[in-house]
Formats: structure tokens, sequence, C-alpha cells
């Protein structure tokens, strides 16, 4: 069932069971999952169907640190969220992710990946991905030719990513939702404020507003905050008539330990002899799996690095691509709009013409985590948006662990790489000196937010507890990625789709107990 | 400079003169000047100019005979050739260049990560047009 809260009468009451705020991938996995139960769900979504310049201004606010993407557009503010513009990449997080490490400040989630795995294969489907199968084993037998360069498998493996069609979730689970009888979406409902009990340990209430200039109220029995990690923590951080700091923020955490990954071509790789190495190349709509360089997590424990990986490019000439951050769009509609091209062109057979199957050369791109770190934060900004909502201001930081971390990957591949006796890696300027730490103008994210209410046992080291419950607060549950105790090595929407499906099941076991 | 290094340096008394690719009079010792990898990967100029980085780097080996004598150290599993052609100076050199990338002994060079042997003969080819 549909409804936009712009035809409402102002000051409508919407009630149900669970209130979802936020239908991207995480809200609308965790909606699905209750259609056909005795339980009504109100899916609030922000915007509408259609990517819109003035719902996405909501979106937008300061970047005072390293420098980052637009805010405005590199989250997409309507129904579906930002698998609008994915490129569908997926891989799990691996063991050593969860586990505290002593050169990793603040690493060590309260769960395991054992926890995780259970809700992996579920979260394949929903992503539309293949079978749940990430060792290269398994591949290799399905299509023979895969052939991984030959390197000592104690310092590098081959992690493999899969690739979602990509899935839109706007498109591809609509209809499911618009025909769920017990699911109630309304659009353009976007949450400002969320009130809670006189003690503050029980929401009573979300109010939210649209440019139409109404306002509701919803209530529910649970509220689940899925409007990725910048606006969970927004949210939280706004929601402060009852908590002075906010929501949840008793300990003053909400809204820091953003993470992302860092991504920058930092390498090449040079052969002596031709090669397809078709096991990490990746084309568009078109790769169903590949791998990358990881590190094995013995070597991250030896050198004290962090978990990353390095994937392979063809370059046909010595040529440098312009990065992602200096040619992402500052609006959203022509971020969604390059994608849709894309796809119209693939899917019309109008794809540029394939390089040739052997390269000598490739270029090495970085992904690597980042170690969480209390001062790269998201706070509230003086400046409202056209709901009167404080804007967010955003101080990506980063630290020298990550710059070493990188350092030390392309030493250790060169070093392979030359072993082998295949070639050799040339490193970029800024990766020639152990002990420099400045960045390049080029280093990006992956568009991966997290970490903003992260997860830990201990209410002063986390936000949400291990069942993604905010500290204190008995009804109050996130959502997504903004959950990431850290970010691993794997683009994060496979892992905040399982881990958003492990939310619904123990909403439903509790929902059921209280039953 | 060990007795045996002297030896074959004094052979190669014209091998810094020659190009580095391309030639058709092979001197003994031409092998010492010519990082085989490297010329399969990149041009002449780039190896020139990654010779004078490592010279730059490392001002102690900055001469023919200091980098020749680097080169032509043997070690345990890696013996001096008794041939002095170019084909087992490059074998020498080959297993040399495997070992330093094994031990760790690489150095960074305009951005190459290089093994330091191979370092060392960029760094004569280098010197012989200087």
């Amino acid at each position: 069932m549909h409804t936009d809260a712009r035809t409402l009468e102002n000051g409508s009451l919407i009630e149900g069971d669970i209130c979802i705020v936020g239908a991207g991938p995480a809200g609308i996995s965790m909606a699905l999952e209750w259609q056909n139960t005795p339980y009504k769900v109100i899916l609030l979504e922000g915007g509408g169907f259609e990517v819109e310049s003035d719902v996405q201004d909501l979106y937008r606010g300061q970047s005072i640190g390293q420098r980052y993407f637009p805010l405005q557009s590199a989250r997409l503010h309507y129904f579906g969220g930002t698998s609008g513009h994915w490129a569908g990449f997926c891989s799990t997080l691996d063991p050593i992710d969860f586990q505290k490490r002593a050169w990793v400040p603040h690493s060590g989630w309260p769960i395991q990946f054992s926890d995780l795995d259970p809700f992996y294969p579920r979260a394949q489907k929903l992503l539309e991905l293949g079978p749940y199968e990430y060792g290269l084993n398994y591949w290799q037998k399905q299509q023979p030719g895969l052939t991984p360069l030959p390197l000592d498998e104690k310092v590098f493996w081959n992690k493999v990513w899969q690739f979602s069609p990509p899935t839109r979730f706007g498109n591809t689970y609509r209809d499911a939702i618009l025909k769920a009888r017990n699911i109630h979406l309304y659009t353009y409902a976007n949450a400002v404020d969320i009130r809670a009990d006189e003690n503050v340990s029980q929401v009573k209430e979300i109010s939210v507003k649209n440019l139409a200039g109404k306002t509701h109220t919803v209530r529910a029995r649970h509220f689940v905050l899925a409007c990725s990690a910048i606006q969970n923590a927004r949210l939280l951080l706004a929601s402060d008539k009852q908590a002075p700091s906010g929501l949840g923020n008793d300990h003053d955490l909400v809204g820091r330990y953003f993470m992302e990954h860092l991504e920058v071509a930092s390498a090449d790789l040079f052969l002596t002899s031709p090669a397809a190495l078709r096991l990490y190349l990746w084309e568009f709509f078109t790769t169903k799996m590949r791998t990358e360089l990881a590190i094995t997590a013995e070597k991250q424990e030896a050198y004290k690095i962090l978990n990353g990986t390095a994937s392979l490019w063809p370059k046909a000439q010595d040529t440098e691509s312009p990065a992602f951050i200096d040619t992402f769009p500052d609006s959203a509609q022509a971020t969604v709009r390059e994608w849709e091209e894309r796809e119209q062109q693939f899917k019309a057979g109008k794809t540029e013409s394939k390089p040739p199957a052997l390269y000598k050369q490739f270029s090495l791109f970085t992904r690597m985590e980042q170690s969480p770190n209390p001062l790269s934060r998201v706070t509230l900004d003086r400046e409202k948006d056209a709901l009167g909502m404080p804007r967010v201001v955003l101080d990506w930081q980063l630290l020298p662990l990550e710059k070493r971390s990188i350092y030390k990957l392309y030493q250790l591949i060169g070093q392979q790489i030359g072993m082998a006796g295949i070639g050799r890696v040339r490193v970029q300027d800024w990766l020639q000196e152990e002990n420099d730490t400045n960045w390049p103008d080029t280093l990006g994210g992956g568009w991966h937010h997290m970490g903003t209410t992260r997860m830990h046992d201990d209410p002063k080291q986390g936000v949400v507890d291990a069942d993604c419950k905010v500290h204190g607060i008995r009804n109050l549950y996130m959502a997504g990625s903004s959950c990431f105790t850290t970010g691993g090595a794997a683009n994060p929407t496979l892992s905040l789709v399982a881990l958003s499906l492990r939310l619904s099941d123990h909403l439903k076991q509790k929902i059921n107990q209280s039953a | 400079m060990k007795r045996r290094a002297f030896l074959l340096y004094s052979l190669s008394a014209t091998v810094l003169a020659l190009p580095v690719a391309g030639c058709l009079d092979r001197k003994p010792m031409e092998a010492l000047a010519e990082p085989q990898v490297l010329m399969r990967l990149c041009d002449a100029p780039t190896i020139q100019k990654i010779g004078e980085a490592y010279r730059a780097k490392v001002p102690a080996e900055s001469g023919k005979e200091a980098l020749t004598e680097r080169l032509l150290e043997a070690s345990s599993g890696n013996p001096l050739p008794t041939k002095t052609d170019n084909n087992a100076l490059h074998a020498f050199l080959s297993n040399k260049i495997k070992q330093d990338f094994e031990a760790g002994r690489i150095v960074t060079l305009l951005g190459w990560m290089l093994s330091e042997t191979e370092a060392r003969q960029c760094a004569l080819f280098s010197l012989k047009s200087s």
C-alpha cells in the first residue's frame, strides 16, 4: 500500500507495529521480510519514486575534512535509495574484520562473521546475485580458465566479488511493497524528530514533514532508522528536545567514527608477457564474478596494517583516467541519469568496443578500510534545511595507519610480482616514501558511508548493541552500515542488507514474544 | 674488488659504450648494464632516469667500479659464473634479482619497485651515456 504523505490532512496520525524510516536497500529489505505477517509495517520515505532536486537538497551539507563527494548527490533520497546509482559490487566481510585487532584502535565487533554468515544467502537473493559462494575454487570449476596471478598464498588471496545486475531496489521491489497489504509505504514523509517517553528509554513517536508543508506523527511499537549512515546520525542528533546532545548520544558517540573505503588509483602493473587475467576483470552489466588481490589476515597482523584490496584495470596505453572524486556530479539526478544511460547503451548493444583481450599493463586500484576514528565525524550545522532540520557537517578524517597500510599493500604486491618474475610494479608519486603521510588529490571514497552509530556491547564505545538496538532505548534500532564497527575491505551493500535481515529476524522474535 | 670480479670487470672495457638493445656486437659483461625485465617494460630513456635516480639516492654506488663490484657479488646459492659470456651473467643476475625480491632488498625509483640488483644495472646503464 502506498500513500503520498503530501496528500494527507495536515497533522495526521499514522500507526503501526513497526516503523522503518528510509526506503533504501536496508529499509526495503527489512520491509519485504514482513510481507504477509499479521503486523502492520510503516515504511517512511522522504522522497518519491523519482529523484528530485528539492528533495535531494535536504541532504546537502558541508564537508570540512578530507575532500569528499557532494553530500546531496552521494546519497539518493527517493524510493530505492542509493541503489539507484550503485554499480552492484558485492562481497562479504572477512572473519578478521569482526575481530579485535590490537593494531587497529576501536576495532572489534560484538558479533563475529559466523553471526552474519547465515544471513548472507538471503541477502544474495535480494541483490539478485549468484550462489552464496565466495571461494575461488568454486568459480574456477564453473568457469575454467580463471587463472590467478602466481603470488604467495601466504601473502595474498583472491577475494571474490559478485556483481548484482545491479538491483535497483526502487524498480525491482516497488510492486512487492505496494501490493503488500500489511506494508504501508508513505512517500514524502521525512522523519525530522524522534520523541521518547519521559525517561527517554522508549520511543513514542516520530514527526514527519514534507515540502508541501504537512507534518504528521507516526507511532509504532518498534522504530528502525534505515536512512543511511549520515542521515541516521543526523536524525538522532537533531532529536534533542529531551536529550540535549541528541537521542542515544549519552556518551557523545553518535556521528563519530564515520568511515569510508579509501579508493584511489595507486600503481601500475607491467607484465613482461601480455595476459588476459580474466579472473580480475570487470565489465558493466556483464561480469558475474571477479577477484581482487587481498592481503591475508596473517600478513595484516604481521605488518600491523588494515584490510584492503587492489583491483586490476586494463590499460590500453599509459594514460590516467580522471579520479572519481573529480568527476562525481553535484546533481543526484545527473548521477542517476549517467547510470541509466550506461544501462540503456548496454542493452542496446551500443557500449564501446571491447579492448583487446590481452594486456601488458594494468592500473592497480586500492580499496582500503578506514581505521575507526572518533574524530572522523558527522555533526549538525547551524544552517537548517527547508524542513527546519539542521544540515550536516562532515569532517572526514584519516590517520597515518591508512596511508601506511596502502603503502605496505603495494610494497607486498611489488615484491610478489618481482619474485614471480612476471613483471614489475610502478607506484604513484604519493606512495614512494614509507613515512609520507600526505594524501593525493585523487583520493576518494566508494560512496560507502559507515560507522556513525557503531555497534559495541559497551554503551561507552558504541551507539547500538549486537542486535542493532540503540543502547538505553528499548524500541529504537539502526539498520544499515551506520552500525558497522569496522568497514572491512568489501563494498558494504551485501553486508548491510545481511545485517538488516538479521535485525528483522530479531524484531520478529521480539514482537512474537511480546504478543 | 674481489679477484674474480676484477677479472670479469676488466674484460668489459667497452661494455658501457654500447646501446642497450639491438646490439649485434655483444661484449662480455654487457649483461651487467642490461636490466632484462625492465628492458621489456620501458624504453632506454626511462632506464637512464631510473639509473640516475639510483646514483643520486646511493652516492656510494655512483661509479662504475662500485656498481660492478656490487653486481658481481656472489651469494650462497648463486655463485659467480665461471664463464664470462652474457648468458651466464644474465642467469647469475636473474638469480640475484630473485633473491633480492625474496629478501625484500627492494628499492623504489621513480615509482618503479625494483630489486637492488636491477637498480644497479640501471645505474650502470645510465653511466654509459653520461
